[in-house]
């Protein structure tokens, strides 16, 4: 029989003392009525008026009923199951999977606590639920044994049921960061630990650590630091190897004794190509290792091109070029490769095609002059056309008009008419242009009075046309008079080019005070540039890559896209694909669009190996880029980096939480603790329900519709 | 020695008149180096052929599109930004006031360069004062590998001998801000003299010549690095 209490903000007995004042106000209202009514609808409007005003009496002392009842419940038993991958090592009983197997199936448990229930469970990064008839078919393949969670997660369950103990069965090796004492001691429940494998130290050899840089340059030398751990090995050759897909690229052996047991390894590789590599770590393998898991490892490098060349082709020396040299060498990342013509035509130092070739922009500085050879001109020019190397040309006074003409296919200008007297000029920027990279040098800046502080420079008036897709972002002004074109920029494909028709600028970096415009804005001019030439729009406008360079087998592997157009408006109606292959598997996913550019998608948990992937962005079935990648999918080896019980912390998790420990060949020392717990007779559980009232509608509904219906009746009888 | 003085400051003015003439049709963007001119009493303003007779060898012999001109300036003219390298040489004292400390600094650190060549007397002057300039910055040797050595001729030797002094060696030294060479000083050399005119210094043809390429060294190097 459930027992009801009910608690109220005023004391209960003003409550009745004000109940007993409302009737007795009740009945002397309605005592004598005019019209006289019968007694018995006095009595109903008495009732019905004490009845509305005991109701808001309630409702004002915040009432709360709770309700208790008892019943019987059967006290529970936890089984706490490691399902991590770190149960899988052998032991000297064998494997720790399989014993444990055996001691879930070998007893019958069921028969020995018939006066409890048993709830089983398993962990691993996170605690489930199973079915006690099917934990011995689990498949401990965790990749993490994270216990206090399992702990924290396990709260709800004693708190629902009469939980009398927690046997947990583990080898204590808890990959968690934090201790589970904390969370096993809140628990409240006693925890019976039962250890699985070997204290003794097994003879295993693995890589404790691996550290090397995350992003290097081609062909420069990468160290990596590895720390292989040996225990049980004496007088042992031990090698260790970086391998990448084309094979070893880097070798070390080390001789491991049994008083050492962490040895540090530093190798060293040159990476050659670009982009992100996988390098695998292994040590070789020695027969009586009780595992070979841990003699592997790997780690991500990117590897970016080697320091950028600029090629610089000076006419002669002069003050722009050391300027422009000095501006572009401020990035440590610049290689400057500077050519000077002699006067009698001859280029110093020797030049080559290949020196183009390895460039990624050419600048013609004041080149070519009258002292230039054609041949010498032809060629260059050939050659930037042929690799496509973007170019900045800045034409000066000593700029030779005829042979100028080499240079047009390959900029953004025509050229008509001899050169005029040097004129001095100043900067003025075209409507609208305010916004173009080359332009826009600083962007916290009104950009055009920045540009307006600019000193004078110098140009020599020319019959300039334009090319057709070619911009002029800025223009020379004499006074009020724009003369001509200062800079044009041109795309063709994939290459861009700049001619710059002034020159004297390097007096822009003497004439300004950096005090006064926040550092020297001619430097900023360069920069900007010099990256605006160098950068190719698709690939900074659609990105398609794995959230990470490096999964796991649990997890899902997730790709991210951002995508922009030319003008970097978020393209919201692209198809995006993404194949990903490992050898011969092919695996498709197809990204989600999730507004404003960006799309999202996974796979599914994909087996170890190296995968390569393909992003197509298409929009309206024409295609718009493809992205090209790689990523890993690999094992995590945290659950071998100790491969004996961790008795120690089983004990402290038994004592702290007033249970025991035992190890797995003595489990059935549990079975009378955990029977001592029990009582014969059923466990009585109260069960309280709390019904507040406070905030119960319904009373506020009834109580209207008690004074409703006293006004009518009121009406009815005439009395209103 | 009454008669030297005369014939000095004739030329001196002489050569006043010549620039003044070459100013008005020069080229704006060419490129020119200042004469600094400073205080302490020293003749800052000798050999102005020198700078003349080193623009037009190196327009020749490097392409330098440069007006040969002699044109001086003050640490605290407006015009000193203009000059892309500044050439200081003398006999006797120089001093720098505060400003100018600090002009001359300003003026380095921005991108300018300074050429100092000792006439034969200036050298505990002017490291004195150019320790002003970069208190932290000691002035360096620079090892005969240096590359303004070597840049556009070839001085295996470093710095030539072109006048005896003291019969030391040449020395060449240098100070480096922010790794540029922003002073190079030349000491029991005098290369400035080598550049003046012939009749100046009767220095023999091929020691001239030698002074000549060492100025067009500096040139190239200023206007490459």
């Amino acid at each position: 029989m459930p027992s009801i209490s009910w608690a109220t903000s005023i004391p209960k007995i003003v409550i009745i003392f004000l109940l007993l004042v409302v009737a007795f106000l009740s009945w002397w209202y309605y005592r004598r009525t005019v019209p006289p009514l019968p007694m018995n609808r006095r009595v109903l409007l008495m009732t019905l008026r004490w009845c509305g005003f005991s109701i808001l009496l309630l409702l004002l002392s915040q009432p709360l009923i709770s309700v208790l009842w008892k019943r019987s419940v059967l006290p529970s038993i936890v089984i706490l199951v490691d399902n991590s991958k770190s149960m899988t090592v052998s032991d000297t009983d064998g494997k720790r999977n399989e014993v444990v197997r055996s001691l879930l199936s070998r007893f019958e448990w069921k028969e020995h606590f018939r006066n409890a229930l048993l709830h089983a469970y398993s962990f691993d990064s996170k605690l489930k639920q199973v079915a006690f008839s099917s934990i011995d078919s689990l498949e401990f393949n965790g990749e993490e044994t994270n216990l206090p969670r399992a702990l924290q997660e396990l709260k709800t369950v004693v708190a629902k049921q009469d939980v009398i103990g927690v046997v947990l069965i583990s080898d204590g090796n808890s990959t968690a960061s934090v201790s589970p004492l904390y969370e096993a001691v809140q628990l409240g429940v006693p925890i019976y630990t039962v250890g699985v494998g070997d204290t003794i130290v097994q003879r295993d050899i693995a890589i404790e650590k691996i550290r090397s840089n995350e992003v290097c340059y081609s062909h420069s030398r990468v160290p990596v630091h590895i720390t292989v751990r040996s225990t049980g090995f004496t007088n042992e050759r031990v090698s260790v190897q970086v391998r990448d897909e084309s094979g070893t690229v880097a070798m070390h052996t080390v001789e491991v004794s049994e008083e050492k047991q962490e040895y540090p390894v530093e190798l060293f590789f040159v990476p050659t190509k670009e982009g992100v590599h996988t390098y695998n770590v292994l040590v070789s393998q020695h027969r009586g290792e009780v595992t070979y898991k841990n003699n592997r490892g790997s780690f991500d490098i990117k590897v970016l091109k080697s320091k950028r060349t600029i090629t610089v082709v000076a006419g002669s020396p002069s003050p722009d070029v050391a300027f422009m040299r000095r501006s572009l060498e401020l990035d440590t990342l610049l290689r400057v490769v500077l050519f000077v013509q002699h006067p009698s035509g001859t280029i110093r130092p020797q030049f080559t095609p290949r020196h183009i070739e390895q460039s990624d922009c050419v600048f013609f500085l004041g080149y070519p002059t009258v002292a230039t050879s054609t041949e010498q001109l032809q060629e260059l020019c050939s050659l930037c056309s042929q690799m496509n190397k973007p170019l900045l040309w800045m034409v000066s006074r000593t700029v030779d008009f005829e042979k100028m003409k080499f240079l047009l296919s390959l900029v953004p200008i025509e050229i008509r008419g001899n050169i005029q007297a040097e004129k001095v000029v100043f900067p003025s920027i075209v409507p609208g242009m305010e916004v173009h990279p080359i332009i826009a040098i600083d962007q916290q800046k009104d950009i055009r009075a920045t540009w307006s502080e600019f000193p004078p420079y110098y140009t020599v008036p020319l019959s300039v046309t334009v090319k057709p897709g070619a911009q002029v972002i800025a223009e020379s002004k004499s006074g009020n008079t724009q003369l001509q074109p200062f800079i044009v920029v041109q795309t063709v494909g994939s290459r861009k080019s700049c001619v710059l028709l002034g020159y004297g600028l390097w007096r822009w970096r003497m004439l300004m005070n950096p005090d006064v415009m926040g550092g020297y804005v001619y430097d900023r001019f360069v920069r900007t540039l010099l990256q605006w030439l160098t950068t190719n729009d698709d690939e900074q406008r659609i990105r398609v890559q794995p959230v990470k360079r490096q999964f796991v087998t649990s997890e899902k592997v997730e790709f991210e896209a951002q995508l922009y157009d030319e003008a970097y408006r978020s393209i919201d109606n692209a198809e995006v694909i993404v194949a990903v292959t490992n050898n011969n598997e092919l695996y498709e996913c197809i990204l989600t669009p999730l507004g404003n550019g960006q799309y999202e998608g996974a796979l599914d948990q994909l087996p170890t190996g190296n995968y390569s992937y393909r992003a197509r962005v298409t929009v309206h079935n024409l295609s718009v880029s493809t992205v090209n990648g790689k990523f890993f999918v690999g094992e995590s080896s945290d659950e071998f980096r100790e491969l004996t019980m961790n008795k120690q912390l089983l004990q402290l998790l038994a004592t702290r939480t007033g249970g025991t420990f035992v190890e797995a060949h003595d489990i059935q020392r549990l079975f009378p603790l955990l029977q001592s717990r029990l009582s014969s007779k059923p466990v009585m559980r109260d069960e309280v329900v709390e019904i507040d009232l406070r905030s119960a509608l319904w009373m506020l509904v009834v109580g209207v519709f008690i004074f409703t219906s006293e006004w009518i009746l009121r009406r009815n009888y005439g009395l209103l | 020695m009454v008669y030297c003085s005369v014939k000095r400051l004739t030329s001196v003015i002489l050569f006043q008149g010549l620039t003044s003439i070459i100013l008005l049709a020069q080229i704006e963007s060419q490129f020119r180096i200042g004469r600094l001119k400073y205080s302490g009493g020293s003749d800052w303003y000798n050999d102005p052929s020198a700078e003349i007779n080193l623009l037009s060898y190196a327009r020749v012999h490097a392409g330098i599109d440069a007006v040969p001109t002699y044109e001086f300036v003050e640490l605290s003219s407006e015009k000193l930004f203009t000059y892309p390298m500044l050439f200081m040489t003398g006999h006797g004292n120089i001093v720098f006031s505060e400003t100018e400390v600090q002009r001359l600094r300003e003026y380095l650190t921005r991108g300018g360069f300074l050429y100092v060549d000792d006439d034969y007397g200036l050298d505990k002057a002017f490291r004195r004062e150019i320790q002003k300039v970069f208190p932290n910055t000691p002035l360096v040797e620079l090892p005969f590998s240096h590359p303004l050595y070597h840049c556009w001729f070839e001085f295996p030797s470093g710095v030539p001998k072109i006048h005896a002094h003291d019969d030391n060696p040449p020395q060449g030294f240098g100070i480096f801000y922010e790794g540029r060479l922003v002073v190079f000083y030349t000491f029991e050399s005098n290369p400035s003299d080598g550049w003046a005119d012939p009749e100046i210094h009767h220095d023999p043809p091929e020691v001239r010549e030698k002074a000549l390429q060492f100025g067009t060294n500096i040139l190239v190097w200023v206007m490459t690095h």
